[in-house]
């Protein structure tokens, strides 16, 4: 039946236990097409989110939370897809652990929680894994088609954006698609593109080579934070515009600020259910009340994910 | 004539069967070499290019001469996605070389349980504990290769020489 899977989930499929890729090879090509989440934990069973439910994983399929028939993980099992998720390395996944995820060839996210290990009251590593949460990324070409027109001036040129949503609503998703728009030319005077994807889900890099469409003329900082990536880009790419996910930081902001005094757009994600919201963050206050964004723009999951709530002028 | 070429015959094949065991000893010094040379090697890729394990092993491959195929086999296992831990692929390879007596097994077995599941300095610890000991056995190694040599050949040698002159 794995045959029939589309790509996203069969890399996927790669990094977990043999128990595990059986159970999840039951599933429907259709049910592996909403497929957003799994959730692995130990003594627990397989928990399974969808784009608009979860259910849980048994041996018969798809199975309600009480039903006795559910597959408990085992320890060995939870041990065995950490390994797998590592590449059984790692020593090499230091600054992933500190920061809670890991991020697997295709963009896919496995987000871990264990025991936490403090250097100078800072998070060093992670240790005895509880629970590892994969987030399935999916490209998907034309999700920003409907937005683009309204992040446009008179002149065809972008705004300076910020994308608000809470997650899992399609903020990455709408960010890459619009890196592929503004990049290719498509419906837009195309652009010299400079992407900073600290987490490496917008481009998904490996060993040099974007897994995931962002456009032909996009040059992708991977893995870099976010300040000094900007930065960077500025300096050596002479890029239009700039993009990147989830800012929030305090230097995050002034190499935003640096960015539009060089005359450089910007489109940025960020956090949040709505502008009251960010207003309540002294960081995204401040940029309010700068205006330093001309457009931004509120995404939910009301209809689905990346439904465009509202675009506010800034 | 034929007593001739059969006296030959015979003392070659004594001067053969010294040679094996010689040679059989100075393998065992080059197979004792290649693994130091692999263990220090895969240590480096993961202290200083925190490269990923199936990876640092087939590049450890590359620098263990006579130790190779170990490497490679245990770097192969891990990539084909069987899931397979580190440590486990390691312990398999072991088991398939043909090379290895059960004394260097149990040697070999050493790093293998905790292959890749800490962090750099506690996995060059490891696996420089593993590469010390080796050095040990490649001393004794050594030693017993040059005490034994010239044993073995002479004695083949001048044990072909007496059967041929007891036979004829």
């Amino acid at each position: 039946m794995s045959a029939a899977f589309s790509f996203p989930l069969k890399q996927i499929l790669d990094y977990l236990p043999p128990a595990l890729r059986s159970l999840l090879e039951m599933l429907s090509p259709e049910q592996a097409e909403e497929l957003e989440e799994i959730r692995i934990k130990a003594e627990a069973p397989l928990l399974l989110r969808f784009h608009r439910e979860e259910a849980f994983l048994g041996r018969e399929g798809l199975l309600p939370q009480r039903d006795a028939r559910l597959y408990r993980v085992s320890r060995d099992e939870l041990h065995r897809t950490v390994m797998l998720l590592s590449d059984s390395s790692f020593y090499a996944l230091e600054e992933e652990l500190r920061r809670g995820y890991i991020t697997l060839p295709g963009g896919h996210r496995a987000g871990l929680t264990g025991r936490a290990v403090l250097e100078k009251g800072a998070i060093r590593t992670l240790k005895e894994i509880s629970s590892v949460n994969i987030r399935v990324a999916r490209p998907v070409k034309g999700a920003a088609r409907e937005l683009l027109p309204r992040l446009l001036d008179a002149e065809g040129r972008p705004f300076q954006t910020l994308i608000v949503s809470p997650p899992r609503a399609g903020k990455t998703t709408i960010l890459r698609d619009l890196s592929r728009m503004f990049s290719d030319g498509e419906e837009v005077e195309p652009l010299r593109v400079g992407l900073v994807d600290e987490r490496s889900e917008l481009a998904a890099m490996r060993d040099g080579v974007a897994q995931l469409p962002v456009g032909l003329r996009t040059d992708v900082l991977d893995g870099c934070p976010k300040a000094e990536g900007l930065m960077l880009l500025l300096r050596s790419m002479s890029p239009q515009l700039l993009l990147c996910d989830e800012i929030g930081r305090e230097e995050d902001v002034q190499a935003l600020q640096e960015a539009a005094n060089a005359g450089v757009k910007l489109i940025a994600s960020a956090h949040g259910r709505d502008e009251q919201e960010l207003l309540c963050r002294p960081v995204f206050a401040r940029l309010l009340a700068q205006h330093c964004f001309e457009r931004i723009v509120i995404l939910s999951r009301r209809l689905g994910p990346g439904t465009i709530e509202r675009v506010i002028e800034g | 004539m034929s007593k001739l070429l059969g006296a030959i015959l015979i003392l070659l094949a004594c001067g053969v069967a010294g040679q094996w065991a010689v040679q059989k000893l100075k393998s065992r010094v080059q197979l004792l070499f290649g693994l130091q040379q692999g263990i220090h090697s895969l240590s480096k890729e993961i202290s200083y290019s925190a490269t990923g394990m199936s990876q640092a092993l087939c590049r450890a491959a590359e620098a263990a001469g006579k130790a190779a195929p170990l490497f490679r086999k245990a770097g192969e296992l891990l990539k084909q996605g069987e899931g397979l831990s580190a440590g486990e692929a390691w312990e398999q390879a072991v088991s398939a070389q043909e090379l290895l007596d059960g004394e260097l097994e149990e040697l070999l077995r050493l790093p293998g349980a905790g292959l890749g599941l800490s962090d750099r300095e506690s996995q060059a610890r490891h696996l420089e504990l593993c590469r010390e000991r080796l050095q040990e056995a490649e001393t004794q190694a050594k030693s017993r290769e040059q005490q034994y040599a010239k044993v073995y050949q002479a004695l083949s040698w001048g044990g072909g020489a007496v059967l041929v002159l007891f036979l004829l």
